[in-house]
């Protein structure tokens, strides 16, 4: 509820938001919509007929223990979903051409640190391949663990007084499976889907101020003390509230319910934002420059699917190959979609993708501006 | 309609014009209304009543003159002007999946209401409008009348000193109507300035203190009913329903004594008389001698709808 001195535009952001709430067109398309069609997805690719997943492990390392584990892994993972390649040199160039979907790194000295402290293994990861990338980091923690694990009981043994070398040499015993990692990161699921769903969700909002004028409700609006400026961003702020309650709930109940991961809760909450901004701004944009309000939906809903298949939201983020794949980068859904894989369990700071978050908010804001100034010069 | 010596003129607007490309929709507009009074403005459709009170309102810019409302200049963006004013309009400008409370509350924030006052006064005008027991239903489900209603209380939420409203009583049932018109009276009387168009001409007849004809952009007369009958020169006609030659009767009652004018058409003749109760029998006595079968007669007297015709040659609902 309003307080006594709430802005005007926030009372009209308000009053857009308990429409769309109250008519549960929101519900029904930007949550609804996403979950039903993350569940199903996060379901098929639990499956046994999941996605695969091809994995270089490369050994730097060159000694006998190295190879026994690039041995053991290529044994422990065969007949699984994920595939095993030893005959990668050039690890950031085979995951950088997507002729592997990420890499384990056996560094240079390795099985000389085993006896100190174990260097860990490093995984090598390309942004669009969200779910190899963290079956890669996966694999290299569970080894550096057990290597950990191996050296405790070697200093152990030798502290009292017992033979080291009758410890177990090092053989990993890793578990992937798709489903694991589904439920533990599976954001992409459900972003993707809500991606689209919200794009259309909000284009409906946009177009508020235009059904309202047709409906005459503008005209009261505006025979109030109420600016033109004032009118154009409430309706604005109207639109990202609906795309942020939406985002929210998809988030809340995806995790709540289904068990899936996204990240730090901040990082997730500053992402959707920046998202639902970035979207905001394209909305904006096509309600300006459309002639009625069908020719508007008709762009928007077109734009949602494109940006949608661009951006990766039907292939678990995943992008498409080629020019296809460099054109989808530049949509805020595969630039969203990038910072949540980023920051997703395990992953970077919100700060080391602050570029993508900037990316998303400079969309929106021009989108806003452009968009609400040809707006409020044709209606207002 | 009680003379009460000078009052505060609320609203002043002068030498108003609107032009689309060569269209002149409004052309040198002006009139002034003042607190407690009651004005019409009439016209045919197109006749530019529309561009007229969206520039009064501040939804459009005049191309020249200047309003004020409240003693503060109109214009399209946020000014103090507006805080003056209550706007219907013609069309019902609510939104129909909130409930009435809603919709009052929004516009009265709108308004610059504070939460008290805002609940003090939603309660207030629904009571005023007859709808304060279905405050928490959708309007989608409310009647014609009771949106009309809805649709005036919405513009009384801040007691604006001007009221505007632009055909308010359009497809309401006459319980409604007769309603909406008391309310538009009892405003009135507690010194509330009103802007009205109708097409019910006898709407106008009963609320209007002044009435201004606006015809093709210009406000071609103005001023009370007796006013305007008396400028226009209307007397009170006589029509004479009758079979024979018609246009021969027409030119020799037209030089009759206490006859103005008198012309033919329809199967009927038209005779404006200055005293209908003196020439009514001479009338009638010169159409049986000149061979006319006359099968009724009616005496009309002037009122704002023939005064309406005799300026725009329209009808007012044309």
């Amino acid at each position: 509820m309003a307080g006594p001195h709430t802005p005007v535009s926030v009372v009209i952001a308000g009053k857009d938001l308990r429409r769309s709430l109250k008519s549960r067109s929101l519900v029904l398309t930007a949550v609804v919509g996403p979950l039903a069609l993350g569940l199903i997805m996060a379901l098929a690719f639990g499956g046994s007929a999941g996605p695969s997943a091809t994995i270089a492990v490369v050994d730097r390392d060159g000694t006998a223990t190295s190879r026994a584990i690039v041995d053991a892994l290529r044994e422990e993972l065969r007949g699984g979903p994920v595939r095993v390649r030893a005959d990668v040199p050039d690890p950031e160039e085979a995951v950088d051409a997507e002729r592997v979907d990420a890499a384990v790194v056996i560094p240079p000295g390795w099985t000389e640190s085993l006896s100190a402290s174990p260097e860990p293994l490093r995984a090598v990861r390309n942004p669009d391949r969200a779910i190899p990338g963290e079956i890669a980091t996966s694999i290299a923690g569970q080894v550096t663990s057990q290597a950990d694990l191996v050296r405790a009981a070697t200093s152990t043994a030798a502290a009292l007084g017992a033979d080291p070398s009758g410890v177990t040499q090092v053989r990993p015993v890793v578990t992937v499976s798709v489903r694991d990692l589904s439920q533990a990161f599976n954001a992409p699921l459900y972003f993707g889907p809500l991606s689209i769903f919200l794009f259309l969700a909000m284009g409906t909002g946009a177009r508020g101020l235009v059904r309202e004028q047709k409906e005459g409700t503008l005209d009261r609006i505006r025979s109030t003390p109420t600016s033109a400026r004032t009118i154009v961003a409430g309706s604005s702020l109207g639109v990202m509230a609906q795309g942020l309650v939406a985002s929210l709930l998809v988030y809340a109940v995806s995790t709540l319910l289904f068990g899936a991961e996204w990240g730090r809760p901040v990082d997730v909450v500053v992402i959707l934002v920046s998202f639902v901004a970035a979207i905001s701004g394209f909305a904006a944009i096509i309600v300006a420059l459309a002639r009625t309000e069908p020719q508007a939906e008709g762009w928007n809903n077109a734009l949602a699917f494109l940006f949608g298949i661009l951006g990766g939201a039907f292939f678990g983020g995943a992008s498409l190959p080629g020019l296809l794949g460099a054109v989808g980068s530049l949509t805020p859904n595969s630039i969203a979609m990038r910072a949540l894989v980023e920051t997703g369990p395990g992953g970077q700071a919100l700060v080391e993708v602050w570029p993508l978050v900037l990316a998303l908010w400079a969309m929106g804001a021009a989108g806003v501006v452009l968009g609400g100034a040809m707006l409020r010069r044709r209606l207002l | 309609m009680t003379e009460q010596g000078p009052r505060a003129r609320v609203v002043r607007c002068e030498g108003l014009r609107k032009r689309y490309g060569d269209r002149v929709a409004v052309d040198g507009v002006g009139f002034a209304i003042a607190e407690g009074e009651t004005y019409g403005l009439l016209g045919p459709n197109g006749a530019g009543k529309t561009t007229t009170i969206s520039m009064l309102c501040g939804l459009l810019h005049p191309d020249e003159g200047t309003i004020e409302v409240g003693g503060s200049p109109m214009t399209t963006g946020r000014c103090e002007a507006k805080a003056h004013l209550g706007l219907v309009p013609q069309d019902i400008a609510l939104y129909p999946d909130l409930t009435a409370k809603e919709n009052l509350s929004f516009f009265g924030k709108l308004q610059g209401l504070d939460r008290g006052e805002l609940r003090t006064r939603v309660a207030e005008v629904l009571e005023l409008v007859g709808l304060a027991d279905r405050a928490g239903d959708r309007i989608e489900g409310f009647s014609g009348g009771m949106k009309r209603r809805c649709n005036i209380a919405a513009a009384l939420l801040h007691r604006p000193s001007l009221l505007v409203l632009d055909e308010p009583t359009v497809g309401v049932d006459p319980q409604s109507r007769a309603a909406i018109l008391d309310g538009i009276d009892d405003l009135r009387r507690e010194g509330m300035a009103v802007l009205y168009t109708t097409h019910y001409m006898e709407e106008a007849e009963r609320l209007c203190d002044r009435i201004g004809i606006i015809d093709e952009g210009r406000l071609v007369a103005e001023g009370t009913q007796p006013e305007l009958v008396a400028a226009v020169g209307q007397h009170p006609i006589v029509r004479l329903a009758a079979e024979g030659d018609l246009t021969t009767f027409a030119g020799l009652a037209a030089d009759a004594p206490q006859v103005v004018r008198a012309a033919a058409s329809d199967g009927r003749v038209e005779v404006s008389v200055l005293d209908p109760t003196r020439a009514l029998a001479p009338l009638i006595e010169s159409a049986e001698a000149e061979g006319l079968r006359i099968s009724g007669v009616e005496v009309v007297q002037p009122d704002l709808e023939s005064v309406f015709l005799h300026l725009t040659g329209k009808a007012l609902r044309d």
